[in-house]
């Protein structure tokens, strides 16, 4: 392999984990304000690609122009998942939320079956075809709107996060939930936007993916199980951990899937996990805070 | 003096067995009050029950002559409670900054400028300001923890033993700032098992024991009454 | 020696009747509806009874959230599938390897995957079921790929072939008999009670020498075979194989049917199984967004129905009927009792957290039948030692023995059965169980005795500690002090060689506290060692001939109640510095 080739390979790469890291970092945000995994997560992003081949249907206007469109009715979608399945098990084990975001993924998932059918389809492109030629080297618009809307968006959650007063509230109820209801925060609204905002993020991945990788009903599963791995390499709850867990799980596929083939390198990406988690049942970076005495 | 804060017969149980049984008390506005008691005399627990934190069995607690009965502590931190627990509980991932900017409830403006008198109060909060709070050292944390409950601009102030686990040296500081909060402030109620500690910071208190208010006065009373040592020390 | 009075008998035919009421009525059901289709839909209904039976057994009484149990099906029905039409093997010669294979390989993954907590044991058994999922589409040669395998042998008995219609129901359900009565035998009684309080109170099923991680691979490796056996049999009733049977809906289903049905019943798995299977023949008239309904279900069942339909039934059958049962007399024995006392040593003993250090080089001795009272400050050490001393923690440094034997890098069940016992400081007992049969568990932790002799043993030590009378009633509605009390006679039913007690006399009345001296200074006369921590100065005055001051992590007084409290430094300790003598 060449040079051209390998920087050619490392672009698509980065366009990949772009939408990949937004996936992860929708998902941690939940883990961190509940403690729970949402399994329905994966199935939120394919809800994003489907919704985006609908608008794009209904309106003839490049991709970037339906992703905030996409991002708050995703947002909805988020809320109404927090109020049927978290909110009311709020007292109740992990499992419970486990069980039910299950279930609201499969709700979900059929949904898409029933009214799209299984047959993949293709998103919108975000900005037209089209590709910059340079020196051999081509970065199609699609791969540059990719990675330029998902860097957008990643700086847009970290500053509501780090620079608004919400923000602020919602990772003090993802820290300390009976101190944050202390200091006036109302911690179930919080947890609420926090889906509401994972979903978003999840909508916009989907919009981001469906053009070149296609969307298709049963996608969820395999997206979610990414997003986990991507947090488990981070560490868990470590936000900026989740954002490079998933840009390596796309370097690994794409190199991976160059060499021999797809499946094997899913394959191979869940067999590293598993050794991983064996060797380190805390994950490689451990988790985010220790555990108190 | 009018009253702030009234205690009516407050009872708090934990699977039937009461922890603090039958307290009352009143505190004036702007008065600091210590809370004096051993290990598992109730301070902790009745300080979380007029935050909110823990539901009464029996009683009533009034702020402003308003009853908080039902009101969830979010809703008792609005109207003007703030609250620095045992252990402080400041939040770790977040910087000093992020920390002290949670509770305050206000526009930008008067968020600044309370911004600023917590940094006048507390200038090694002033330094670390941008700093990650787990990296503070315990000194420091608990000024944050304390200086996060100012920025609320609280009518009432309830502190869980603000000087466990602290150094002397830094003891007299923070119990300088705590001073210093307290002129043409908030209501404070302290509670404390050191009586130095609580000396330091107030002139009449409670003594409790197994849960229950044994007498009240002033600190120089509580200690020459000898209910005070029955109260602290094991016996 | 009493024997218990029993204020009713126990009502076996009663209690089961609705569940054989409930068989016969599927009997009726499958003798009229008769055409093949319903057939067929029953003995579908059949092999997902056994799976998710089977699936009780980790999720339901291990109480892990397991994902790989489609994994399992999967494997069976491949082994099945792959042996039935390569090899040209029958299905009598397959179906026990079906069981056996995937039961070795979750015996193998058991250790490494069960020390998972509970959002990796998840994603691992996910994964390793995607990894089978990855396999079975691209191994073609082996598996056959997407396109899958077809003509897999039909079931043979007798000569003849169990292709579809009665003699293959019957067959099926069969199996799901005797499987579902191998479960009942595997789980009932005092090793249901077993899973209970592993998955109630890890902490105290541990503290009485209860083998967690023993009993959850048990459970794991169960589930597999049980898993291999139902995906055997979906493999030959079909005849038909493809990678479809590792797809995640199948694990959806089984847990939904686990969860509808009631978790950790035997019973729920069958209704949830026979429900869900014809759910979509009922939702027919929504089509496609059948699966939707199916979902909502699930999450509704979730949120309203956490124990299930069985656990319904159970609330509106059971309703204030007495559970005690006579019990047989059996003598006082010290067989499996521990006997004597042992000596603790703890030497220089360090623990810190984060770089704070709880323990700092302790050194205290507890000799056989000397009652030891430890006090101190909030946070000077002592839970932790008491953490220490019964495996919770490993130390820093510093030594623990009992008698002579090292026990610092024992593991917590492991030093419970050197007769080391403990209660905790908020009572540790198991929710939905009597205060006798929490007390029967532990007892029967480390033997195997039947449950009425467990009981018999658990009522003398309910009666020495005055609670005879309560001894049938759940243990969670009890008041705190009766709890404490009940959780200090659970740490005498083996009789310890040394107990450590974590604040026992927090929230007991007046009685209540003289019951718990009679009840330890019995214990120390029979030469057990006995360490109690507390905050009640006066009760461990009376108690304790010995009292150790800990503050900061170290020992600062020791002696006589009377030296200790006159020490300057305890004084210090508990009043601050500049306090005058009153």
């Amino acid at each position: 392999m060449d040079a051209l080739t390998l920087v050619q390979l490392l672009l698509n790469a980065a366009a990949l984990g772009a939408a990949y890291a937004l996936v992860a970092l929708g998902f941690v945000l939940v883990i961190n304000a509940t403690g729970a995994v949402n399994f329905a997560h994966g199935d939120l992003v394919m809800s994003g690609g489907f919704l985006s081949v609908a608008l794009a249907g209904a309106l003839p206007v490049p991709g970037i122009v339906l992703l905030p469109l996409v991002a708050a009715l995703m947002a909805i979608l988020g809320l109404a998942l927090s109020a049927a399945a978290y909110l009311p098990l709020r007292s109740r084990p992990p499992v419970a939320v486990f069980i039910s975001t299950i279930a609201v993924g499969v709700m979900l998932q059929n949904s898409a079956n029933a009214i799209f059918g299984a047959a993949p389809r293709g998103g919108p492109p975000l900005a037209g075809d089209g590709a910059l030629s340079l020196g051999g080297l081509t970065l199609d618009r699609q791969s540059a709107a990719m990675i330029a809307a998902a860097v957008v968006l990643l700086a847009a959650t970290q500053i509501l996060l780090t620079h608004t007063q919400i923000g602020k509230r919602m990772r003090a109820t993802a820290q300390d939930p009976e101190m944050a209801r202390a200091l006036g925060v109302r911690t179930g609204r919080m947890i609420a936007l926090t889906f509401a905002l994972a979903a978003a993020l999840a909508g916009a991945a989907g919009l981001l993916l469906g053009n070149r990788y296609f969307v298709t009903p049963a996608e969820g599963g395999s997206l979610m199980l990414k997003a986990y791995i991507a947090v488990v390499i981070g560490g868990w709850g470590r936000i900026g951990g989740a954002v490079i867990g998933a840009l390596l799980i796309a370097l690994f596929e794409s190199v991976v899937a160059a060499f021999l083939s797809q499946p094997i390198a899913e394959a191979v990406l869940y067999a590293v996990l598993l050794i991983v988690l064996f060797v380190r049942p805390g994950g490689i970076l451990g988790e985010v805070e220790g555990r108190r005495a | 003096m009018s009253v702030l804060l009234e205690l009516r017969g407050v009872t708090v149980a934990y699977g039937g067995v009461p922890v603090v049984e039958d307290v009352s008390l009143t505190l004036a506005f702007r008065e600091v009050t210590a809370l004096l008691g051993a290990n598992g005399a109730g301070k902790s627990t009745l300080l979380k029950a007029i935050m909110g934190l823990t539901p009464l069995a029996r009683g009533e607690i009034l702020l402003h002559g308003k009853t908080l009965a039902g009101m969830p502590p979010e809703e008792r931190a609005r109207r003007g409670i703030a609250y620095v627990p045992e252990g402080r509980r400041i939040f770790g991932g977040m910087t000093v900054q992020e920390n002290l900017e949670v509770g305050a409830w206000c526009d930008v403006a008067t968020r600044r400028r309370r911004l600023e008198e917590t940094f006048f109060l507390f200038p090694q909060l002033e330094e670390k300001s941008s700093a990650r709070a787990w990296t503070l050292s315990g000194g420091q944390q608990q000024m944050l923890a304390i200086g996060r409950a100012l920025m609320q601009a609280p009518a009432l102030l309830l502190l869980d033993e603000p000087f466990l686990g602290l150094a002397p040296v830094l003891i007299r500081d923070v119990a300088h700032q705590i001073r210093a909060a307290a002129i043409g402030g908030p209501g404070i109620l302290v509670a404390e098992q050191a009586f130095d500690a609580a000396a330091a910071l107030a002139p009449r208190g409670y003594a409790m024991r197994l849960g229950r208010v044994t007498t009240q006065g002033t600190l120089a009373e509580l200690r020459d009454s000898g209910m005070l040592a029955e109260s602290l020390l094991p016996r | 020696m009493s024997v218990t009075s029993a204020p009713s008998q126990p009502a076996f035919r009663a209690a089961h009747a609705p569940w054989i009421a409930g068989a016969a009525l599927l009997a009726l059901y499958a003798a009229f509806m008769g055409d093949l289709y319903g057939l067929r839909l029953l003995t579908q209904a059949g092999v997902y009874a056994l799976l998710v039976i089977g699936y009780q057994f980790v999720f339901g009484h291990a109480g892990a959230f397991s994902l790989a149990q489609g994994a399992f099906f999967g494997l069976g029905a491949y082994v099945t599938g792959i042996l039935g039409t390569k090899f040209g093997w029958g299905f009598l010669a397959t179906f026990p390897l079906s069981v056996l294979l995937p039961a070795a390989f979750a015996l193998l993954i058991a250790a490494p995957v069960l020390r998972l907590e509970t959002h990796y044991f998840a994603l691992a058994t996910l994964g390793l079921a995607q990894v089978a999922l990855i396999g079975a589409v691209n191994w073609e040669s082996l598996t056959g790929g997407a396109n899958g395998l077809v003509g897999v042998p039909r079931v043979t008995l007798f000569g003849a072939r169990l292709v579809t219609g009665w003699p293959l129901l019957l067959f099926v359900w069969s199996l799901v008999a005797v499987g579902g009565l191998l479960a009942w035998r595997l789980t009932r009684g005092m090793k249901g009670l077993a899973y209970h309080t592993l998955r109630e109170r890890p902490l105290a099923a541990a503290s009485v020498g209860l083998d967690g991680g023993m009993l959850r691979a048990t459970a794991f490796v169960l589930s597999a075979a049980y898993g291999g056996a139902a995906g055997a049999l979906h493999a030959t009733t079909l005849g038909v194989l493809s990678p479809e049977v590792f797809d995640f809906s199948i694990m959806v289903a089984c847990l939904t049917m686990a969860v509808v049905g009631g978790r950790g019943r035997i019973a729920g798995a069958i209704l949830g199984a026979v429900l869900l299977v014809h759910l979509p023949e009922w939702l027919r008239g929504l089509e496609q967004y059948y699966l939707i309904a199916y979902g909502a279900a699930l999450l509704l069942v979730v949120i309203l129905a956490p124990d299930g339909l069985a656990g319904i039934v159970d609330r509106f059958w059971r309703r204030g009927r007495g559970r005690s049962e006579t019990l047989p007399f059996i003598p006082a024995s010290t067989r499996g009792a521990h006997v004597g006392g042992a000596a603790l040593h703890v030497e220089n003993l360090a623990k810190s957290f984060g770089g704070v250090a709880a323990l700092d080089g302790v050194n205290l001795r507890v000799a056989p039948g000397e009652i030891v009272g430890l006090i101190g400050p909030n946070g000077s050490g002592k839970s932790t030692l008491a953490n220490l001393i019964t495996g919770l923690y490993r130390p820093d440094r510093g030594r623990i023995r009992l008698d002579t034997t090292p026990i610092e890098t024992l593991r917590p069940h492991e030093i419970a059965r050197l007769g080391v016992r403990r209660t905790f400081q908020t009572a540790e007992l198991i929710a939905g169980a009597s205060l006798i049969d929490n007390i029967a568990v532990a007892y029967a932790a480390t033997a195997n005795p039947s449950l009425p002799h467990a009981r018999s043993r658990a009522l003398t030590v309910l009666a020495e500690a005055g609670l005879t009378s309560r001894a049938w009633e759940e243990a969670a509605a009890q008041p705190a002090g009766v709890r404490r009390l009940a959780e200090v006679a659970r740490a005498t039913v083996r009789g310890p060689r040394l107990l450590v007690l974590d604040e026992p006399s927090a929230g007991l009345t007046e009685d209540e506290r003289t019951t718990l001296v009679r009840l330890l200074r019995n214990l120390a006369s029979k030469g057990a060692a006995v360490l109690v921590i507390d905050h009640n100065v006066p009760f461990l005055s009376g108690l304790a001939r010995r009292l150790v001051c800990l503050e900061a992590g170290r020992v600062i007084a020791e002696g006589t109640p009377g030296a200790v409290l006159a020490d300057e430094a305890v004084r210090r300790a508990y009043l601050g510095t500049a306090e005058k003598k009153p």
